[in-house]
């Protein structure tokens, strides 16, 4: 079995701890890698030293730096993943590709900017480094099973795929993977869609809309519909429409109408534990293999073409065809010119 | 019964004569009042002479003129049918509503602005004209279908009204009409949207746009959602999705899923003509008359058609503001107009043009 030294930057705070602003993600994946055979934490990075040596104490990981790239230099890890806000992200990420990592493993939402997402993704295809993103809920039960259902035609001829929760950049991104995830990862060719701004909403320190609407087609002739934020409601997490049948993704529960069912089929799907561990798993596996991963950069930044192509639409006024080939975060680019909010 | 003497404005061609471009709608109208019992058509006016000339020979109608305004002052009629394109209405509605007549049916879309819809309303309202719009599709037993079976609880509680079609002005006031009149005409709240409008396309003379979205949320938190134009489908006319199951309109056929349904269930009508005593035009001819003699409010109201009207300007609104529009609706203009004549939206643009690299 290969053997893989693994590092973490951004420790952050414990999970609900004192202070703590974010969900100590950090933890997930330490978690995750310390039940993950082959993998070895060597050590940690966080701007904060109590934090990083918290950490550090608690997982037994046995060298701790402020400067990550002091650590990334010194400890050489086969796999980095990067805990801190999106911000960040593409700094730390190129870094740690051009420093010689095997594998980064990096928080969501990819970065506040479309060309920071790419950024990240084409340098480390041209490292060769492993790019992998942390949409973890793909390894959620009631996802999972909602696309095993849909796979085994419960709702005959896929049509359309309905997410509604909070906003495009944070809950965003893991839905528009979720909706990516039902259809096979089928591409998205165009979207249309539009945002509101009527405060200062941030996510992570990045503004972020209140409410959006997004539609968008698959290559496949499958439709997207992201009814999210402020007043939008479509009364579960997911819906999912067929020729024939409709399923209901609404944790903890998924509901089935397939052909047949005079009522609703109930199913209790509500496991969430683990996921963020069996992420960990299937990019150390795909390390391995050389298969690509479930969480592959690929496939986050094909959610994240699909945020950034709905706040496009806003700007343009218009239909977005993809690929998108913008660099900016157009919402960020209206907010400063005074086009929104 | 006192006997309501009824004239047309814009006879048009006859539907599908040479050269006839729209849809003979004059003609739809003057059958619908002919229909109806206590009515007669005294008189007609088109700027063509031969259309006129036509259409009164056709339909024995005593007189015919060539300017609409001296017609109404010779004629003093009841009630005014209004067949003529969008941009014509609001003047012609408005001289018709102060020269004294009790009633006027109007075809639709209302008006190419906002202004010019409200200010028809807000006039008749002032002056106590009935004023209806031909949104005839209510009159349709396959929609009246879709809304008793929704409002029998057949799938639930309702949560979303959707409906798709080629665009949102001409064809979409229609279902933006019929959102409404499946939610009993709950007012909307607000609306949230988006346009496209990449290459120049028009209806009755009005740019409209290419594809268009929108999402909007009623009083009783029922949903509607909108969609308009290339690449665009919902798989139907009109869907209704309940808590139980899910309603759909494909005309002249009704599909419904309810409570107990193993499966779509499909009535189908008989194929629905717009024309003659069976006709939906007709039949909604026959209630504005029965509104106007009563006092009741007809089912095509002025207030109605205004309710789906702010739906399309302010999906339209929704994308000049980049924000939800929260109803009523205070522009006077078309959103969509504005923005092409400024540049900010429409055909020779750049895929780019706006787009910082």
């Amino acid at each position: 079995m290969p053997q893989y030294s693994v590092a973490i930057i951004g420790t952050g705070k414990a999970h609900r701890s004192d202070g703590a602003t974010g969900y100590g993600t950090a933890h997930w994946h330490a978690q995750g890698y310390l039940a993950t055979p082959g993998c070895t934490l060597i050590a940690c990075a966080d701007i904060v030293p109590e934090n990083a040596r918290a950490f550090a104490e608690m997982y037994n990981i046995p060298h701790v730096y402020v400067d990550y790239r002091e650590m990334l230099s010194k400890e050489q890890p086969d796999i980095v993943s990067v805990c801190t806000w999106p911000q960040l992200h593409a700094q730390m990420v190129v870094d740690c590709a051009n420093a010689g990592a095997k594998a980064v493993h990096c928080e969501k939402p990819m970065a506040p900017t479309f060309g920071e997402a790419r950024l990240m993704k084409d340098t480390c295809e041209k490292t060769g480094t492993q790019l992998t993103f942390n949409h973890q809920r793909r390894f959620e039960e009631r996802f999972i099973f909602a696309r095993d259902m849909i796979k085994a035609g419960a709702v005959g001829q896929l049509r359309r795929l309905e997410g509604s929760w909070g906003n495009m950049l944070d809950v965003g991104t893991h839905w528009i993977d979720l909706l990516n995830f039902y259809n096979d990862d089928t591409p998205a060719d165009w979207v249309t869609g539009q945002v509101y701004r009527a405060g200062d909403q941030k996510a992570f320190g990045v503004d972020v809309e209140s409410q959006a609407l997004c539609y968008f087609h698959y290559a496949n002739d499958v439709y997207g519909l992201l009814l999210m934020g402020q007043g939008h409601s479509i009364a579960a997490e997911h819906r999912i429409l067929g020729s024939e049948g409709i399923i209901e993704v609404d944790w903890p529960r998924v509901r089935i109408r397939t052909k047949g069912d005079a009522s609703w089929q109930v199913f209790d799907k509500g496991a969430t534990e683990g996921s963020v561990t069996r992420g960990i798993q299937d990019v150390v596996a795909s390390l391995s293999s050389g298969k690509e991963s479930a969480l592959s950069a690929k496939k986050a930044f094909a959610a994240t073409e699909v945020i950034f192509a709905t706040y496009e639409s806003s700007r343009r006024r218009g239909r977005v065809e993809l690929p998108l080939t913008i660099d900016d975060n157009p919402l960020h680019s209206m907010i400063a010119s005074g086009q929104i909010g | 019964m006192t006997e309501l003497r009824a004239v047309i404005i814009g006879c048009g061609k006859s539907t599908r004569t040479a050269g006839a471009k729209e849809h003979g709608i004059s003609h739809c109208h003057v059958q619908g009042y002919q229909a109806t019992e206590g009515c007669k058509v005294t008189a007609c006016a088109d700027i063509v002479e031969e259309y006129a000339a036509s259409y009164a020979a056709l339909y024995g109608l005593p007189k015919y003129y060539l300017d609409y305004r001296e017609m109404i002052a010779a004629e003093k009629p009841d009630i005014v049918s209004v067949c003529t394109w969008p941009h014509l209405h609001a003047e012609m509605v408005i001289h018709c509503a102060k020269a004294g007549v009790r009633a006027i049916h109007c075809e639709k879309p209302m008006a190419p602005t906002f202004g010019e819809a409200r200010r028809m309303k807000e006039t008749c309202d002032e002056l106590g004209v009935q004023l209806t719009f031909n949104h005839q599709r209510r009159f349709e037993p396959q929609y009246r279908m879709v809304r008793e079976l929704a409002n029998r609880g057949v799938v639930g509680k309702v949560l979303r009204i959707e409906a798709a079609c080629g665009d949102m002005f001409d064809w979409g006031t229609h279902w933006f009409d019929m959102v409404n009149f499946y939610n009993n005409d709950v007012p909307a709240e607000w609306i949230i949207g988006q346009v496209d409008s990449r290459t120049e396309n028009k209806v009755f003379g009005v740019p409209i746009e290419n594809q268009g979205i929108a999402s909007f949320r009623y009083a009783n938190g029922v949903y509607g959602f909108f969609v308009s134009g290339y690449g665009a489908t919902i798989w139907a006319e009109h869907r209704i999705l309940g808590t139980d199951g899910i309603i759909e309109a494909h005309m002249p056929v009704v599909k419904v899923r309810g409570k107990g349904d193993t499966e779509m269930r499909t009535i189908t009508f008989p194929e629905q003509k717009n024309i003659g005593a069976w006709s939906a035009i007709t039949f909604g001819i026959w209630d504005l008359v029965h509104g106007l003699r009563t006092g009741r409010e007809p089912e095509l109201s002025a207030r109605k058609a205004l309710a789906g009207t702010q739906l399309i300007f302010g999906a339209y609104e929704s994308s000049r503001r980049r924000a939800r529009i929260e109803f009523p609706l205070d522009i006077d203009d078309n959103p969509l107009h504005s923005m092409m004549v400024s540049g900010e939206i429409g055909p020779g643009r750049s895929e780019h043009a706006n787009v910082k690299k």
